[in-house]
């Protein structure tokens, strides 16, 4: 994950933008593009399509930059805009499931998933994340993947942290249960072969 | 056999995601249409004033139709209030409370749109 921008930067650029210099946006643009992009693609795994999210946080926040007060921290207060962005980009999108490309797992060998090395295995279980419900997919990217504490994830989704706690405790039991049902269902095909 | 992963794999896996860098030209395509956005002109503030003002026409109007149909002093046929107290009103007085309530209505639902 790329360290944080200094706070001290934004809030000026802030302060600029707002005085009507659009210019200074570049300066929140270039320093927040990484973990915005980065965000998005974690809901959707698709980097046109995380780009294209971005881009319309970005947006939104330089709409909406007047509205920042300061009291919470310029990360939280993007992340939050961010995240209200993609959520109505997702709405009435299919999830794009836990499907695994078997086209990635290098060929050769009598058995085809002898190439399924721990990576794909990893790469298998955070694309799961995305078929998880929203309201357990949503604090497990921010949590972990965002490495937001818990303060910060309640803040950003607008939850108490004792909610946020408990969604990512299920979030964190259903996601278990379901790569423990699709390892066991692939490792039974794999046997059969 | 692809072992199942168990919870300190599942931390493992979510706390190691790997970084989306950001395409060549994505900051200068944000920066396109953040100018955009910024020579679009604002946009329009509710009138307000204008919203009043018609409130009020209503309410002037409906007071002037109720004093005219109050004179003709016409009741319903039955008195189905009666049970609950509220029979001594007169035809203008229910009309009026009639139309209140229902501007309030209005009004309490535009606000909770708009706020």
């Amino acid at each position: 994950m790329a360290p944080t921008p200094p706070a001290d930067e934004d809030t000026a650029a802030v302060r600029l933008v707002v005085a009507g210099d659009v210019a200074a946006f570049d300066g929140i643009v270039k320093r927040w593009q990484g973990r915005l992009v980065t965000l998005a693609w974690r809901f959707c795994r698709d980097r046109t399509m995380a780009e294209d999210m971005a881009q319309e946080a970005f947006v939104r926040a330089f709409r909406a930059l007047h509205t920042f007060r300061g009291d919470a921290a310029f990360s939280t207060w993007l992340t939050a805009i961010a995240m209200n962005t993609y959520r109505s980009c997702l709405r009435g999108r299919e999830p794009r499931g836990a499907a695994l490309d078997l086209s990635r797992t290098p060929a050769g060998g009598s058995d085809p998933f002898t190439g399924l090395r721990d990576q794909e295995r990893d790469e298998l279980v955070r694309r799961a994340v995305l078929a998880l419900p929203a309201k357990y997919r949503e604090p497990l990217v921010l949590f972990y993947f965002q490495e937001m504490d818990l303060a910060e994830t309640a803040h950003v989704l607008a939850l108490p942290e004792g909610t946020v706690k408990a969604r990512l405790s299920r979030g964190r039991d259903l996601l278990r249960q379901r790569a423990a049902k699709q390892f066991a269902g692939w490792n039974t095909r794999v046997s059969e072969t | 056999m692809i072992r199942e992963p168990d919870m300190d794999d599942l931390d493992r896996i979510l706390a190691n995601d790997e970084t989306l860098v950001p395409s060549s030209g994505f900051a200068a395509g944000v920066m396109d249409v953040v100018r955009n956005a910024a020579d679009e002109p604002p946009p329009l503030a509710f009138p307000w004033w204008r919203f009043i003002v018609g409130v009020l026409g209503c309410i002037v109007w409906s007071g002037a139709a109720i004093s005219v149909l109050g004179q003709l002093d016409v009741r319903g046929p039955a008195d189905p209030l009666a049970p609950i107290g509220l029979s001594g009103l007169s035809f203008a007085q229910w009309t009026l409370t009639i139309v209140i309530v229902t501007i309030a209505a209005c009004g309490l639902r535009f606000l909770r749109h708009h706020r």
